[in-house]
């Protein structure tokens, strides 16, 4: 078997090992209490964003601070199909007629926020697409700032910093566990993808990518589009989750949270995004518990208001230092091992002044 | 009439001029190099060719079509080859992966790709794997069969030899010297006078940004500031 054939067939296993979690978490959320129940499907939901950014910057190399902005057009446009015209009129009275009587089933309705959700992304970031690094991440900030105090004071057609309410339709486990494994395929897809690895090979050498005459620009355009259309449907999930839409639900919290996550599984994994979604959730939902203090067995635990946050920002910052290229980064042992047997086996002429020291050091990427 | 034409360019990096009014002509079918020491703008003159660095005047002909605000994408597509310095190869990727992630034809891919194998021997024996178990010389025929694969009309190569042992460095101007006699034309930035001075037919001398001679090799190889460096060492 080839390199290629190894790292196509690991792809599909890798995507089978990610869509079996996601289904033993839907079977996990639906067997376990009320309490456990609600942490495993916010995690689930943690995951839709954080798969969106993944695709973005996982492919592009850029980390986004835009995201929540994204979903919120997303979860916005969605939520208008799923209230009562006769609500819509009073709290978002600034929208054309035709938009208040409209309404939709909830699938349709989350098609509508993914569709929203890329166009959004492609208007919107056309002007970021050409820049690199900490400038773009600090554009797509603004982006954030800018949509947040849009939403927050357009009082007639957003309805303000009160947002709207009455969605009528609260996802089940299993439409929320549909919709994460459509996004996770949807982004293994694109990471095989043409444009996908166009994407990845201007991550690891813009010169080598441009000299290859690849329109970075485009293949980022590409990506936040199809990151666009998965944050659209995260931000609508979200939404009908908490049958309530407000700008402060998208805001610097839920910012620092996905990209923390995706940080802390591996930025440029698939696999990383769901290990960051998940565990953050699982030590947040823990740390929630016991912050509220109460008797667990034996133990009786004084309330700790913060511990949470704290627990969740001490892990981040330890894996950040520890582990920077994220806990899911390292492949399994078994393919390493398979790399250093082929490359034992090949032993190619040391050639070059650098070699030696290059191939000793080269990280083992999967 | 050349096939590349650059005419009076500048390329100026902040508030420091990097390249002045340089003018260089290559012809159809013929090989050209640019030599000069570290600094004297030779990569800087090629990424602006390439689209990669702004030029700020002057302007770059290539087939009869002005290609000088052109981004790097639509100049590729005109049949232009680029060799950036440093071999640039995706490391990560196969060869095979790196060979795809070239501009070429869909339907010509697989036909160009054989024939790149039948060029460079060693990477039909390694095409399917990852690119950082190849040695240097093997890295740098990676990059340069990955530009050819779009078929270009002009090749340009950005010091090929740089960090090679002299052993492959000999095999990679071979190589070179193979694809010229096909009829490529091909531009030469070398810091090493001798080799590129083997290769060519004429050279252009950069110093400080700017062409300071020219000539055909033959009349270069007396030219002894070719040999020394401005500060007097060896170039």
């Amino acid at each position: 078997m080839t390199y290629s054939q190894f790292r196509r067939r690991g792809f599909s296993v890798e995507l089978g090992v990610l869509l079996g979690v996601v289904i033993l978490c839907g079977l996990a959320a639906t067997a376990a209490s009320e309490v456990t129940s609600g942490v495993i499907t916010q995690g689930l939901i943690s995951l839709l964003l954080v798969v969106s950014l993944y695709i973005f910057s996982g492919n592009s190399g850029i980390v986004s601070f835009g995201h929540p902005a994204i979903a919120f057009a997303g979860a916005y446009a969605a939520s208008l199909f799923i209230i009562e015209p006769g609500q819509k009129a009073m709290t978002v009275p600034g929208l054309p007629e035709a938009l208040i009587s409209a309404q939709s089933s909830a699938v349709v309705s989350v098609a509508i926020g993914a569709a929203f959700g890329a166009v959004f992304a492609g208007v919107v970031w056309l002007p970021l697409v050409r820049l690199s690094g900490i400038r773009s991440s600090l554009a797509s900030f603004a982006v954030l700032l800018v949509v947040l105090n849009v939403a927050n004071n357009w009082q007639d057609v957003t309805g303000g910093q009160t947002g709207l309410s009455g969605l009528m339709y609260a996802p089940s486990v299993l439409s929320i566990c549909i919709w994460t494994m459509a996004s996770l395929v949807v982004a293994a897809v694109y990471g095989a993808s043409r444009s996908g690895r166009r994407l990845r090979a201007s991550r690891e050498d813009e010169v080598a990518a441009e000299a290859c005459g690849i329109n970075i620009a485009l293949e980022r355009w590409i990506a936040i589009v199809v990151s666009g259309a998965v944050a659209g449907v995260a931000g609508a999930i979200y939404a009908q989750y908490l049958g309530t839409l407000t700008p402060s639900m998208f805001g610097l919290d839920l910012d620092f949270l996905t990209v923390a996550m995706l940080l802390v599984g591996g930025m440029f994994f698939l696999r990383g995004a769901v290990v960051g979604a998940l565990l953050l959730t699982a030590v947040a939902g823990i740390f929630g518990r016991i912050q509220n203090g109460g008797t667990f067995g034996f133990i009786t635990i004084d309330p700790y208001p913060g511990l949470a946050q704290v627990a969740f920002a001490l892990l981040t910052l330890i894996v950040v230092l520890v582990r920077p290229e994220g806990l899911a980064a390292k492949p399994p042992q078994f393919i390493a091992n398979w790399l250093h047997r082929r490359r034992e086996g090949k032993a190619a002429g040391v050639d070059t002044v650098e070699d030696s020291a290059e191939k000793t050091s080269m990280e083992v990427h999967s | 009439m050349a096939l590349l034409e650059i005419d009076g360019m500048s390329v100026v990096y902040g508030r420091q001029q990097a390249v002045t009014g340089v003018s260089i002509n290559v012809g159809d079918g013929e090989a050209v190099g640019i030599v000069g020491v570290n600094g004297a703008g030779k990569s800087t003159t090629l990424n602006a060719v390439f689209g990669l660095a702004r030029k700020r005047s002057g302007s770059v002909q290539f087939d009869g079509r002005n290609i000088s605000a052109k981004t790097p994408e639509e100049i590729s597509s005109t049949g232009l080859g680029y060799v950036p310095e440093g071999r640039h190869i995706f490391s990560t990727l196969s060869v095979r992966e790196n060979m795809k992630l070239a501009r070429c034809p869909r339907g010509e891919f697989q036909s160009n790709l054989e024939e790149m194998l039948d060029q460079f021997p060693i990477l039909g024996e390694r095409i399917d794997e990852p690119a950082w178990t190849l040695s240097g010389g093997e890295q740098q025929q990676l990059a340069i069969a990955r530009a050819l694969i779009s078929r270009p009309r002009l090749l340009i190569l950005d010091e090929p030899s740089l960090g090679l042992a002299p052993q492959m460095v000999e095999r990679v101007f071979a190589v070179v010297r193979r694809l010229h006699e096909t009829g490529l034309s091909i531009l030469l930035v070398e810091q090493n006078a001798g080799r590129c001075l083997g290769l060519v037919s004429r050279v252009y001398v950069m110093q400080k940004g700017r062409i300071v001679k020219e000539g055909t090799s033959l009349e270069m190889a007396n030219e002894d500031s070719l040999w020394t460096s401005p500060k007097g060492g060896p170039a």
